[in-house]
């Protein structure tokens, strides 16, 4: 069955029906982000047109309301000094410690990196009760520093175990020639284990931004006006007059961009990521 | 000169701490919270009170319709995205001319959860998206999608399908990829046919995989908040709040701030009770 | 004698030329406001270039829709991360939050001469029925810039060919009546509030109509929920029929928006929605029905006529960072001048100032096209038989307020009986005013 196919008219059939599984399948995921890209391009007559419109004279007006009219840049501004902080913030801090745990491979290690993991799988919901508390008092409501200070709780087990993964990759005979030829632990880090890490801190740093870059709840709770991200600022389009549904398609393509030219990019690399890179609730 | 292993505690250090204080304490304040009557809008209302889990929580109606929601949401669109995630990555793992789809399969679950949200909800408004142009060619009416509780239940569960299920095939492929061929093509020989290969040898051999997957996807399905909040809020008649939604109405509409902890502390230990049997049980397989 | 009076005047003369309000004092600062998409406040965002003309501050304008700006206003007073100055009030709030000292009390800044142009401020032309909803324990703590009741709008071409006189609608009877005969060739008999948060503002007309109440006493604050009542049970199902049966697909989630789109688009028979948005309901360019429309009072029951009412305002935040640019600020948009110039330009009627509602050219522009009843006529005779403590003005609203309009959702969607529905609410009622102390 695997690779080799027989011929028989059963199996045809079979065949047949599997593809086009697939095929719906693949309908299912790419229509809605085909109609929204069309929807982003249509005046507001075009968009409620009946039967759908597919073939329309473009027009880029709600790309440029958007920018001109709201303040969807100032949001996309804030998505991306956030998102990006966050992610160097979190490699400055979890590289480090993602090394160590590939090479000190105790049972409190274990335990440890348990913890982290679960630390990560916690709901954000049970986080962002205690910070918005927390934080009021602080004054790190609407702060880019307070969010990004959340963002850690997500990017930082990522980090720390995406990274270890790399690490665990290079042969231990490396660390210890190393270590013979009089290297210190430190200098064996950041001489030998940093240069060859590089890219895997690359891809790691690009998934930590598309974690941040797509965060919500954090973002919902504790920002109130100069530190609204670009997810948060695209449900405020929807107001009276009646909803401005192009502008929001436009958004949503905006948003969505980063996310296309990224699966190519991670595909390969994607699996490893797999137990700890995804978003919470 | 530091030892190697102080070096790598130091080098471990920073990273403990920054994740510890913002983690375990937060945890344990809203441990805390939970044991107060604590209300923002009422003054005074900051003491100790067991009040949240001796009376309040058992009474409130919401909160009990908001549990039935989280099991609907962890047991259907689970459910769902495991079988659909293993059909669909099996058919790409046996198609091998579909392999150029794997990156574009990807794209759902990186798409920002809001924009999920809004793209299905613009979907699903009559001539908007339409999807009931489409429905119509078959004779269905059109639906008002969000305006009743079943459909918009059904619409949360299309939209968490969409984005979720393409974790399971990503993982469910990894699987499919490291399995020896021996025993598949063992299989194949006795002339097994392929639904009994695929129950009697692959899911067999992809069990540890498949309950770490479901482990994974039962822990995040309720990660569906912020695609429910864009589609409908939570609503109609609370038909599609969960109990995370319901905890943010609570705390952060409401500024019930001590009731909101402890319908989180709920759902921790709701989380606790799905996710304990799976964990036990893959242990046990372990050892085996 | 002569010479101390001059000499009198003489020393208080140069007071009052120092102390007169230096417009450009706070040039270069920024005041943030967030208020809900209503239509003064869309309207402001016109005009604040003209303020940063006369002042060099700039002032940026939040707008969310309602829901989300309560929600907002509230984490953020609750949170006070100084993210705003000025925050939208509605009356339902403004003691919840001043009890909690959540707003700065405004009569200092008014007493002060070198911030406040009390002719620009014009503070008894404000209308005091909106004034008074603003005030806790005797302190000012907001300005109010809205007044709204709601009112009856028919299509007067409808009701003639169904033969149905407009004088009907003004008993609940024959309002019900006139809905489910309109009710039909693709037409709905009626759009109202169906969405949990905002129906009780509709409700009450049938609620206290019939001689119902949300509680047993509000003037003398017995709070105890009377939702069970046999008044209460009618109102809800009379109401929730309506929606369900006899309204657009999509009436139970109708916010005010929807239902001026419903009313606009043509396919709606009567309306009953905010006196203040006669003006985007008959708006030249996207409504299909101006000049159809006839006007009336909300209908009456054997308990007599009870239009809600409610007003708007805007107050400053407690830890605002901008106070005293942000009160200028105020003083400026609430000015008499602007307020009129907003109502002509604008869909603003609503206005809160006596001398605009007398304003000739004010009466010119908002005497709307009708076809039976008076607009303004009707509008300003429910302001004054509204009754603004159709609700308890506390901070547990909010939440009886939702799970009663939850309940109604439930009737309508056919899930419980209204006797069934409405023992739920009281039980949620009773329970959110035990919890806070109202009631034992």
């Amino acid at each position: 069955m695997i690779g080799v196919q027989d011929k028989s008219g059963k199996a045809t059939a079979l065949n047949f029906s599997g593809y086009a599984v697939v095929f719906l399948y693949l309908l299912f995921v790419l229509y809605p982000i085909f109609w929204i890209a069309l929807l982003s391009a249509k005046n507001e007559v075009q968009a409620f047109a009946d039967p759908p419109l597919f073939i329309f004279q473009p027009t880029f007006e709600n790309y440029y309301n958007l920018f001109v009219e709201e303040n969807f840049g100032d949001y996309l501004l804030n998505s991306i000094i956030v998102a990006i902080s966050s992610s160097v913030i979190c490699l400055l801090f979890g590289v480090p410690m993602a090394y160590a745990s590939a090479r000190v491979k105790t049972k409190n290690t274990q335990r440890i990196l348990a913890w982290v993991l679960i630390s990560r799988m916690a709901p954000a919901m049970t986080y962002v009760i205690p910070y918005f508390v927390v934080f009021s008092q602080l004054r790190l409501i609407d702060t880019h520093f307070g969010l990004i200070l959340t963002y850690s709780t997500l990017n930082l087990p990522l980090v720390i175990w995406l990274m270890r993964s790399f690490f665990l990759k290079d042969s231990t005979e490396i660390y210890e020639a190393a270590s013979m030829d009089g290297a210190s632990a430190f200098q064996t880090f950041f001489r030998i284990a940093l240069p060859m890490a590089t890219p895997g801190i690359t891809s790691t740093g690009i998934i930590a931004f598309v974690v941040a870059w797509n965060e919500f709840i954090f973002a919902l709770v504790l920002t109130r006006r100069h530190a609204v991200t670009a997810q948060i600022g695209i449900g405020n389009l929807q107001k009276y007059e009646g909803t401005e549904w192009g502008q929001m398609a436009a958004g949503a393509i905006i948003l969505i961009l980063p996310a296309i030219l990224i699966s190519v990019f991670i595909s390969k690399f994607f699996v490893q990521g797999q137990t700890s890179g995804s978003t919470k609730g | 000169m530091l030892s190697d292993k102080s070096t790598f505690r130091l080098l471990s250090a920073p990273a403990l701490l920054l994740l510890a204080a913002l983690t375990v304490i937060p945890i344990l304040l809203l441990f805390g919270l939970s044991l107060t009557s604590w209300s923002l809008l009422v003054p005074g209302s900051f003491k100790f009170s067991f009040v949240n889990y001796a009376e309040r929580m058992f009474s409130d109606e919401n909160f009990v319709h908001s549990l039935g929601v989280t099991f609907y949401y962890i047991i259907v669109n689970t459910l769902i995205q495991m079988t659909l995630g293993f059909l669909i990555a099996f058919l790409l793992f046996r198609y091998t001319k579909l392999r150029f789809l794997r990156a574009i399969m990807i794209i759902p679950m990186l798409v920002p959860p809001a924009v999920v949200g809004l793209m299905w909800k613009m979907m699903l408004i009559p001539n908007l998206g339409g999807l009931d142009y489409y429905l119509g060619l078959f004779g269905i009416p059109a639906i008002d999608w969000l305006g009743n509780p079943g459909t918009a239940l059904a619409a949360v569960t299309i939209a968490s399908v969409w984005e979720w299920t393409p974790f399971v095939i990503v993982v469910m492929l990894a699987g499919l990829d490291s399995l020896p061929r021996s025993p598949l093509e063992a299989a194949v020989m006795d002339g097994a046919s392929t639904l009994k290969t695929v129950f009697y040898v692959i899911i067999p051999m992809l069990r540890p995989i498949i309950i770490v997957t479901l482990l994974l996807r039962i822990i995040e399905s309720l990660a569906i908040l912020p695609v429910v909040f864009m589609m409908t809020g939570g609503g109609p008649a609370r038909a599609t709040e969960a109990i995370n939604l319901y905890a943010y109405h609570v705390g952060l509409e409401y500024l019930d701030i001590g009731y909101a902890a402890s319908i989180l502390v709920a759902f921790i230990f709701i989380l606790l009770i799905f996710c304990t049997p799976i964990i036990l049980s893959s242990l046990k397989s372990d050892s085996k | 004698m002569r010479k101390t009076v001059l000499a009198a005047l003489m020393s208080f003369m140069p007071f009052t030329a120092a102390h007169a309000v230096d417009w450009k004092r706070y040039e270069g600062q920024e005041v943030n406001m967030i208020c809900m998409t209503i239509t003064w406040c869309v309207a402001l965002e016109d005009q604040l270039a003209d303020f940063e003309d006369l002042t060099g501050i700039t002032v940026n304008l939040d707008l969310f829709e309602e829901s989300a700006a309560h929600q907002k206003v509230r984490t953020e007073l609750a949170s006070g991360s100084g993210a705003y100055d000025i925050v939208w009030v509605q009356a339902n709030w403004s003691i919840p939050y001043a009890k909690q000292g959540w707003l700065e009390p405004l009569q200092p800044l008014i007493d002060n001469p070198d911030l406040t142009d009390a002719d620009l401020l014009g503070f008894d032309d404000l209308m005091p029925s909106l004034t008074n909803l603003m005030r806790f324990e005797g302190a000012l703590y907001g300005l109010p810039f809205f007044a709204a009741t709601i009112i009856t709008y028919y299509r007067a071409d409808l009701l003639e060919a169904a033969g149905i006189d407009p004088a009907q609608l003004d008993t609940i009877e024959g309002f019900s009546a006139a809905v489910k005969a309109l009710n039909k060739d693709g037409v709905a008999g009626v759009a109202m509030r169906g969405h949990p948060d905002e129906s009780s503002w509709h409700q009450t007309v049938f609620m206290k109509g019939l001689g119902g109440g949300y509680v047993e006493d509000i003037k003398n604050e017995n709070y105890q929920p009377t939702l069970t009542s046999p008044e209460a049970i009618e109102a809800a199902s009379l109401y929730a029929d309506m929606i369900a049966n006899y309204s657009p697909d999509g009436a139970i989630n109708f916010k005010f928006s929807d239902v001026v789109v419903a009313m606009q688009q043509g396919n709606t028979a009567i309306i009953m929605e905010g006196a203040p948005l006669g003006g985007r309901i008959n708006d030249p360019e996207k409504s299909t029905v101006r000049g159809k429309l006839g006007y009336a009072m909300v209908p009456q029951g054997p308990n007599g006529r009870h239009p809600a009412f409610t007003g708007h305002g805007v107050a400053l935040a407690a830890d605002a960072p901008n106070q005293e640019p942000a009160w200028l600020f105020l003083q400026w948009a609430l000015s008499r001048d602007l307020t009129l110039k907003i109502a002509l330009e604008s869909n603003h009627v609503a206005v809160s100032r006596n001398s605009v509602w007398q304003d000739p050219t004010f009466i010119e522009k908002w005497n709307l096209p009708g076809a039976g009843g008076d607009f303004l006529k009707a509008f300003q005779d429910s302001l004054n038989a509204a009754d603004p403590d159709y609700r308890p003005r506390i901070s547990g609203w909010g939440e009886v307020n939702r799970s009663y309009g939850e309940a109604l959702q439930s009737i309508m969607l056919g899930d419980k009986s209204a006797e069934e529905a409405m023992a739920d609410a009281q039980a949620k009622a009773v329970e959110v005013m035990t919890r806070l102390g109202y009631i034992e």
